[in-house]
């Protein structure tokens, strides 16, 4: 498929306006910076090839495919144990120090979570989308949906216990 | 605070800059996978052109060949289109069976046999699927679909329907295009051409609970569809399993436990069910299923180069063929999974996908 030269211009307009967002959801999908820069490379140069025949939001169609290729590489990597980093402690106190270094446990918490699981996580939690949106996007059923927030929930709860009700965090 | 309410606060990774030339990295990447098409066609033509008898394709192939400076200026188009290019496959070691096309993984272009020269063609389409009996083969450009004779590739016939890829019936009288229309939810038109008249029967499925598109059923008359069925209690996101449809658009029998779509044996009493391009219950098994119950018979494990088995058709009644990487194929008996041949294919790049036929003509066989 030929990219042609306004098209490219607009490729790399859009590149420009919006690969430090699409770059976060792709971290946040893999945990990793270096993955994240080859996830993103990827879904865009799906979306360069098929840039003149996508329909609607491009933006939309880079999101879709970063959470698809996250899902696909999981499934490519599946025969294989995925190496599973300890969840560090939780740090002590109150202060804003601490707020912080609760925020990195989760977010190690969650890079603990099998790849698609972390990706309805991310998507349903997140992103705050809904249910329903977030199964169009990963190409599964409401139900499973539910299911496999349900079972990510359960592990990070168990990896980070959340504070009582109005805990200064 | 919920642990739901923690996630959605989560400020992400603060500092993550994308690479400053990610646009051109991205562009160039594009460019570089054309500029190896390009160089694994010119290899082909350049081995047909000195008439080496043995396929070339892997020594001319992109992951052989030094990469070409991309194209500079606008970005590259397509290489226009030459006349087909021809390669004969010398690997073969004889028998009853041929490999009527091969997809190379790289370029996704697929290469369809000529049985009375022997010689494989390059079609220049994005989709070409050959009849069961090895004499025409249906090709899709995306938008629309063809037909024409193996051994005349530039004379193709359009028929008129538009869909995704086209899949022959077992009994090879007809064609099945499915198109998918949006509107008020998914609509499937499953389009069954009849060759001989150019008749054509629609089946349509309003929000159809399927994966992917539609096959024939054993039968030649009725369809199968992978259909979503049921979460799997180990975690994995999505169960697939053929479901039998009716051309009136009623749902039959559905073939629990298996995969996605099936390839059946030369009699139709068993299908080989690979997993679907989602992931199912048993994501690293073959399934082999009775066709006349649905009863899953018993499964085959994954080779031990492909980590998903492909499933390229039946050797036999008894047997199947598997493409593994390498590229190879290997002959496994359908009841105990045990490899009875391995057919090495060492002229040929990485296959993403065989078809397969009886050996007529001066076709090679195994």
């Amino acid at each position: 498929v030929a990219v042609s030269p306004s098209e490219e211009r607009e490729f790399r307009e859009f590149v420009a306006g919006r690969s430090a967002g699409l770059l976060r959801t792709a971290y946040m999908l893999t945990g990793d910076p270096h993955l994240a820069r080859d996830l993103l490379q990827t879904a865009l140069e799906g979306a360069a090839r098929h840039w003149s025949r996508i329909e609607g939001p491009p933006e939309a169609y880079v999101r879709t495919a970063l959470y698809r290729h996250q899902v696909n590489w999981w499934r490519a990597r599946a025969r294989r144990p995925e190496t599973v980093g300890a969840v560090p402690e939780r740090a002590a106190g109150g202060d804003h120090a601490a707020a912080t270094a609760d925020r990195h446990a989760l977010f190690d918490a969650l890079r603990t979570l099998p790849p698609r699981q972390r990706a309805v996580v991310v998507l349903r939690y997140w992103e705050d989308r809904p249910e329903a949106e977030v199964a169009e996007l990963l190409g599964i059923a409401v139900g499973t949906v539910r299911s496999q927030a349900s079972k990510a929930l359960a592990k990070l709860r168990a990896a980070y216990p959340t504070a009582p009700e109005g805990a200064n965090r | 605070m919920t642990i739901e309410d923690e996630l959605r606060a989560l400020p992400g990774p603060p500092a993550l800059p994308p690479p400053a030339d990610l646009a051109d990295a991205v562009l160039r990447g594009v460019r570089r996978r054309r500029a190896r098409t390009a160089v694994a066609a010119a290899a082909v033509l350049v081995a047909a052109a000195v008439a080496v008898p043995v396929a070339t394709l892997r020594g001319g192939g992109p992951d052989r060949v030094p990469a070409r400076p991309a194209p500079t200026g606008s970005a590259p188009t397509e290489p226009a289109p030459t006349g087909p290019r021809t390669t004969r496959l010398t690997d073969l070691p004889g028998g009853p069976v041929t490999i009527t096309a091969f997809t190379v993984d790289d370029t996704g272009r697929t290469w369809v046999l000529d049985p009375a020269t022997g010689a494989y063609a390059e079609v220049p389409y994005a989709a070409a699927v050959v009849s069961p009996d090895g004499r025409r083969v249906a090709v899709s450009d995306g938008r629309r679909t063809g037909l024409a004779d193996v051994g005349d590739l530039g004379r193709v016939r359009w028929t008129g329907l538009a869909g995704g890829r086209p899949a022959w019936s077992p009994d090879g009288r007809r064609l099945l295009v499915t198109a998918v229309d949006r509107g008020s939810g998914l609509v499937y038109r499953l389009q069954a051409l009849t060759v001989a008249t150019g008749a054509v029967r629609t089946t349509r499925l309003v929000n159809p609970p399927i994966v992917g598109d539609p096959a024939w059923a054993a039968d030649s008359a009725d369809f199968l569809v992978a259909r979503r069925v049921y979460d799997d209690p180990d975690g994995a996101p999505l169960v697939t399993a053929p479901q039998v449809v009716h051309p009136d658009g009623t749902f039959g029998a559905t073939w629990l436990g298996t995969g996605g779509r099936p390839t059946f044996s030369p009699s139709g009493a068993r299908a080989a069910v690979d997993p679907s391009d989602l992931p199912v219950l048993r994501p690293t098994e073959t399934s082999i299923v009775d066709t006349r119950t649905g009863d899953r018979l018993t499964g085959l494990p994954a080779g031990a180069t492909h980590a998903w088995p492909k499933t390229a058709g039946w050797y036999d009644e008894s047997s199947v063929v598997r493409l593994q990487d390498a590229p190879e194929l290997s002959v496994v008996d359908a009841t105990t999974g045990a490899i009875r041949r391995v057919v090495r294919l060492p002229s040929l790049p990485p296959l993403s996908a065989v078809q397969l036929g009886p050996r007529t003509g001066a076709a090679p066989g195994f």
